[in-house]
């Protein structure tokens, strides 16, 4: 029973996730038979700046910047690093020798599972307290000694602050590997 | 403690990556492979990159000298048999960068190697001289052995199979259609009755060759013999199933126009109330409109039209149209005082 409610709770995930292939296959597929092939290559780019673009939201969580409510940044994270990575994907279609941009392309699929697994393990957490306030509610406890206990239960930050620490290392490998590839890109291409 | 760890991770990738990129360029960053002939090449990207211009032509051409293309490999050995085709076709082309036609790193094939090639990238001159590369492609028919101008006034450079062939390219040699069209002459009894010194352009043009324009004074004495091509257009009507071979078409029907047909009963006899048009009261030995007899009713019987006509003085009434051309007593009268004058007039 647990099982079945957490794979379904996932189910919208994994979807989320073969999405991003299945988009990339038909953009790739589109762009090549209808004639604009050569605007793979630049996918990458647009792919890259999209990416970029949703790392908004992390600047806000630092506090980097003041402004933007914090929960619709996140969705404006997943939704740009989504986008971007079905580019990169399509782009990566056009050749898939050489072990840098490869091992970037591997990496690029890691971080967007590891984001949706934080997407699920968050979702998760946040209904674990949900639930527990409801257990402290039935107890008969005021509202300020239900908080500290939730508080000192700490079940959401324990658990993403043990997700972030994955997730972040995985994203600057990626960063890595996509900066070495767009740094030889600029070396060897004529532009 | 995750800014560290992720910093760490940033720099030992990096570093790893650019180690493994000085080590082993080819695997790491070739995005495809190199053809045959540059294999060697293919740990040393600066033999043909420079840095932020990819691959400059000065560095293509500084093994591939110009003049030696097709001829002399980069070795300097002479090729055989020589590439006159390529040598040409590098020796005509200016102003044009290697990369406009050539790539790379996309397969050992050089077929791959020259995708990029396209008949607009060459100088007008050359673009109109396709047999300076193309001349061993010239097919060896009497058509082609018999043009001499370029193939670009047929074919094109995208589409060589889309031909737009135009007659007057050969010359005085457009009246002979037969030369090139032999194999697509009908077989037909139409166009084997066709008088031998006829050209096909009496009847069709080079522009298309149907519809025709066929006439049939073409045919000379031959023009009569309707049933020749028409017999599959004779009525299965009893009135010309009733007609022998000994009746002409023309007699009935002009080449103008098929219908309405000439033919006229009343030349040969003028129906009225008592004589009707039905067909098979005169018309009924054997089935045919060649032959009629008028013995067929009460008033006509032998006996009577003996008797009448020797009391006439008339013996020769065996061919009662002769005389009889309607009901109209008189009228056989005139035509019977005529033949015995002698007077040949049959109207």
């Amino acid at each position: 029973m647990i099982l079945n409610f957490t794979f379904k709770k996932a189910l919208p995930l994994i979807l989320i996730y073969l999405a991003l292939f299945a988009s990339a296959a038909v953009l790739h597929f589109f762009l090549n038979t209808a004639g604009f092939k050569w605007l793979l290559r630049y996918l990458g780019i647009a792919g890259t700046l999209l990416i970029l673009f949703s790392f908004i939201y992390s600047l806000r969580k630092r506090k980097i910047i003041p402004f933007g409510k914090p929960k619709f940044l996140l969705q404006f994270h997943e939704a740009m690093a989504w986008s971007g990575a079905v580019l990169i994907l399509a782009h990566s279609g056009i050749d898939f020798e050489a072990v840098i941009p490869r091992a970037a392309v591997f990496a690029m699929l890691i971080v967007v599972a590891s984001g949706l697994t934080g997407k699920y393990l968050l979702k998760n957490a946040r209904e674990d307290i949900k639930s527990k306030r409801e257990e402290l509610k039935a107890k008969n406890l005021s509202g300020e000694e239900i908080e500290k206990e939730l508080f000192s239960l700490s079940l959401l930050a324990d658990k993403m602050q043990m997700w972030r620490s994955v997730h972040i290392p995985l994203t600057v490998i990626f960063a890595a590997f996509a900066l070495l590839h767009i740094i030889i890109t600029l070396l060897f291409w004529r532009w | 403690m995750v800014k560290h760890t992720a910093i760490i991770s940033f720099l030992i990738t990096f570093l790893a990556g650019v180690a493994a990129i000085l080590v082993f360029p080819y695997y790491t960053i070739n995005p495809g492979v190199l053809i045959e002939d540059h294999l060697n090449l293919q740990n040393d990207c600066f033999a043909c990159h420079s840095l932020g211009q990819g691959a400059l032509t000065q560095k293509c051409i500084s093994c591939h000298k110009i003049p030696d293309i097709g001829i002399i490999t980069t070795a300097g050995a002479s090729k055989v048999p020589e590439n006159l085709k390529s040598s040409t076709l590098h020796q005509s082309i200016i102003n044009i960068q290697c990369f406009d036609c050539h790539t790379e790193h996309n397969g050992l094939s050089r077929e791959n190697a020259t995708l990029n090639f396209t008949h607009n990238l060459l100088p007008e001159d050359l673009l109109n001289t396709c047999v300076k590369c193309h001349a061993d492609k010239k097919p060896a028919d009497d058509l082609h052995k018999t043009i001499n101008a370029d193939c670009s006034n047929c074919h094109q450079t995208d589409q060589w199979q889309r031909v737009e062939f135009k007659h007057e390219l050969i010359g005085n040699k457009v009246n002979n259609c037969s030369g090139c069209h032999r194999s697509v002459m009908p077989a037909g009894d139409f166009h084997k009755l066709l008088p031998a010194v006829m050209q096909c352009k009496e009847c069709h043009n080079t522009n298309a060759w149907k519809p025709s324009h066929f006439k049939h004074e073409l045919l000379g004495n031959k023009k009569n013999e309707c049933r020749s091509c028409h017999e599959y257009k004779k009525p299965d009507d009893a009135l010309h199933n009733g007609i022998g071979k000994s009746i002409q078409c023309v007699q009935c029907h002009t080449t103008d126009k098929w219908k309405p047909s000439t033919f006229d009963h009343t030349k040969y006899f003028r129906f009225d109330n008592n004589h009707p048009s039905n067909c098979s009261d005169c018309h009924n030995i054997n089935k045919t409109f060649e032959t009629y007899t008028c013995y067929n009713c009460h008033e006509h019987t032998p006996a009577r039209i003996e008797r009448e006509h020797l009391k006439e003085g008339i013996r020769n009434f065996s061919n009662c149209g002769e005389c009889h051309r309607s009901g109209e007593k008189k009228e056989a009268e005139g035509r019977e005082r005529k033949r015995r004058r002698g007077d040949k007039d049959n109207n």
